[in-house]
């Protein structure tokens, strides 16, 4: 199965089959193409194997099945550690600042893989503080103690600081006030822009279809339907309908 | 009177500084693997004698024996951790919190009985680092304990250097707060498990060696020492160094101050370690995660 770059595929999966316990499997044949320049997200209900397909795609679970290429190379057996090696981030669910160390502290760990080049190092963290000047003002600050907002507007520093081409974004609003929600959502179309290939999970429905380019719609680890942003906004509500009512 | 007092505050500070080494060395093991080390007394007792074999087989001088109890410590943590702790490691392993109960309570039984098989249970005393006291007016310590309180407060504060100043120190950091989280930013937490492991048993390791001539060396030597390293690292915070090294100091002085003024002086030591657990008990009672505590810490 050659994956030709020439289509702007960053990265893609095919036929993952994945679970948390031997013999049950929640991700029963996904596939997915993560584009440059593109937002595409995965809807679906809850429990349905969003999270999961994610953290397959990062290397934190293995899949039992299945193939995961970027560039022509097989991403299957790096481990999580090494992916942003190969240019892949990944901002889970639960954020993954490090609530007991500072600002800086943490925007110093996101370029841990290439910390002996200061200059970069510095440049990138310039960078981070004048796309988020909060963060600069706090930069002494324990990142734990600020709030829900401040902490994802860090954790998508951190996660810039390594310049990744495809960022997996997992629910970057989930209990976020929606003020500052619709903030994230625009830092996110505007890293596409940037070119980024971006995958968001979300269920924060409206949320993501105003950002998104293309739609997965997830349901128990299988792909239901899938098609550009338009097909979907139409009918908000005919999309989740088909959820609560196919079994 | 107050020459007395400044004596056994000296002589508390004295043992309230190995307190803090031997506890800083457990409360980073808790930090980054999430399990209470029962085997940290048994390789504080391997560090004494590996200084006093060190010394006396190798011919090495007394100081040098210091470094090579922390070389030989660091090593053999890392053996017990390649071949007993690396199931912590696996989302395969449940409980894990028990299993560290009970493969460093296995390891503690075996070590001290191999130290009894091969060292014999007769107390060995090595040679002392400094010989002499130290004599002002009333005022007696004898230079081993200056020695090692000195070098104690050095390797505390290396320990505090490395991991508060240097990137190693902000990486462990990280791992102890989330693995995964590390992970994303590209930090291979497998290598700092390693680090955090030898790092307490070189600190555990060290302080034996310091105290070596001071309470002579027997296979059971670290069983008290262990005892209170663990109602220090509760006391100070569960993970937290610097909460471990206040704790420390203020164990030692508190214990040694009960003894000295306890009135029946014959049952004052027999009591001594109740008293710290008085202490604690506390100080729980005030703040339940200890002075530097963080809550939630386990194992993902
Ligand atoms: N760590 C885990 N261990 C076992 N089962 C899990 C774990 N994480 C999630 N699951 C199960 O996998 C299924 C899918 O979960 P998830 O991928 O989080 O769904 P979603 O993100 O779509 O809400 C759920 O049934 C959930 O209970
Ligand atoms: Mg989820």
């Amino acid at each position: 199965m050659p994956v030709s770059d020439s289509n702007g595929i960053e990265l893609t999966a095919r036929d993952l089959v994945a679970g948390y316990v031997a013999g049950i499997n929640i991700l029963n044949g996904m596939s997915v193409d993560v584009l440059r320049g593109e937002v595409r997200c995965v809807l679906g209900p809850n429990g349905t194997g969003k999270s999961t397909l994610l953290k397959v795609l990062f290397g934190f679970l293995q899949p039992v099945s299945g193939e995961i290429v970027r560039n022509g190379k097989s991403l299957v057996d790096v481990p999580s550690h090494r992916m942003g090696q190969y240019g892949v981030t990944y901002l889970p669910q639960r954020p993954s600042i490090f609530p007991f160390q500072t600002v800086e502290a943490n925007l110093r760990l996101g370029t841990w893989q290439f910390r002996k080049n200061r200059a970069l190092a510095a440049e990138r963290t310039e960078a981070a503080y004048a796309r988020f000047p909060v963060l600069r003002e706090r930069r002494r600050q324990l990142a734990g103690t600020m709030s829900g907002g401040q902490q994802r507007q860090l954790e998508f520093a951190r996660a810039l600081m390594t310049d990744p081409a495809v960022m997996l974004i997992d629910e970057p609003t989930a209990s976020i006030e929606p003020r500052v929600a619709a903030q994230i959502y625009e830092l996110i179309a505007g890293l596409a822009r940037d070119g980024k290939a971006i995958l968001l999970v979300d269920q924060n429905i409206k949320g993501a279809l105003g950002i998104a380019d293309h739609v997965y719609v997830m349901r128990t680890g299988t792909l239901l339907e899938e098609g550009p942003r338009a097909q979907f906004t139409a009918d908000v509500e005919h999309l989740v309908a088909r959820w609560l009512y196919t079994r | 009177m107050l020459d007395y007092l400044l004596s056994q505050l000296l002589n508390g500070l004295v043992i309230g500084v190995i307190y803090a080494v031997i506890a800083a060395g457990l409360t980073i093991i808790f930090s980054i693997l999430k399990i209470v080390n029962f085997a940290h007394g048994e390789v504080f007792m391997a560090g004494g004698y590996f200084s006093y074999f060190a010394i006396a087989l190798l011919g090495l001088p007394a100081l040098m024996g210091i470094p090579a109890a922390m070389l030989l410590c660091f090593l053999m943590s890392l053996l017990i951790e390649r071949t007993l702790l690396t199931p912590l490691y696996s989302p395969k392993t449940e409980r894990k919190g028990d299993y560290g109960v009970l493969a460093t309570f296995g390891v503690s039984i075996l070590l001290r009985n191999l130290a009894l098989l091969v060292f014999g249970s007769y107390p060995l005393r090595p040679p002392s680092f400094w010989s002499g006291s130290l004599i002002v007016g009333a005022i007696y310590l004898t230079w081993d304990r200056v020695f090692a309180a000195g070098f104690g407060v050095l390797l505390l504060a290396l320990l505090v250097w490395f991991m508060y100043r240097t990137p190693w120190g902000e990486a462990l950091n990280a791992v102890g707060q989330s693995r995964e989280s590390a992970s994303i930013v590209g930090i291979d937490s497998t290598r700092f498990y390693r680090l955090a492991f030898g790092l307490g048993g070189a600190l555990a390791g060290a302080a034996g060696a310091l105290v070596g001539p001071i309470y002579s060396l027997s296979p059971s030597m670290g069983l008290a020492p262990d005892t209170q390293a663990f109602a220090i690292v509760i006391l100070g915070g569960m993970g937290s160094v610097p909460g471990a090294i206040i704790a420390g100091l203020l164990i030692g002085l508190c214990e040694n101050m009960f003894v000295a003024f306890f009135p029946d002086p014959s049952r004052a030591l027999t009591y001594a370690q109740a008293f710290s657990l008085v202490v604690l008990m506390i100080v729980l009672l005030v703040r339940p995660t200890g002075f530097f505590g963080r809550r939630h810490m386990a194992m993902e």
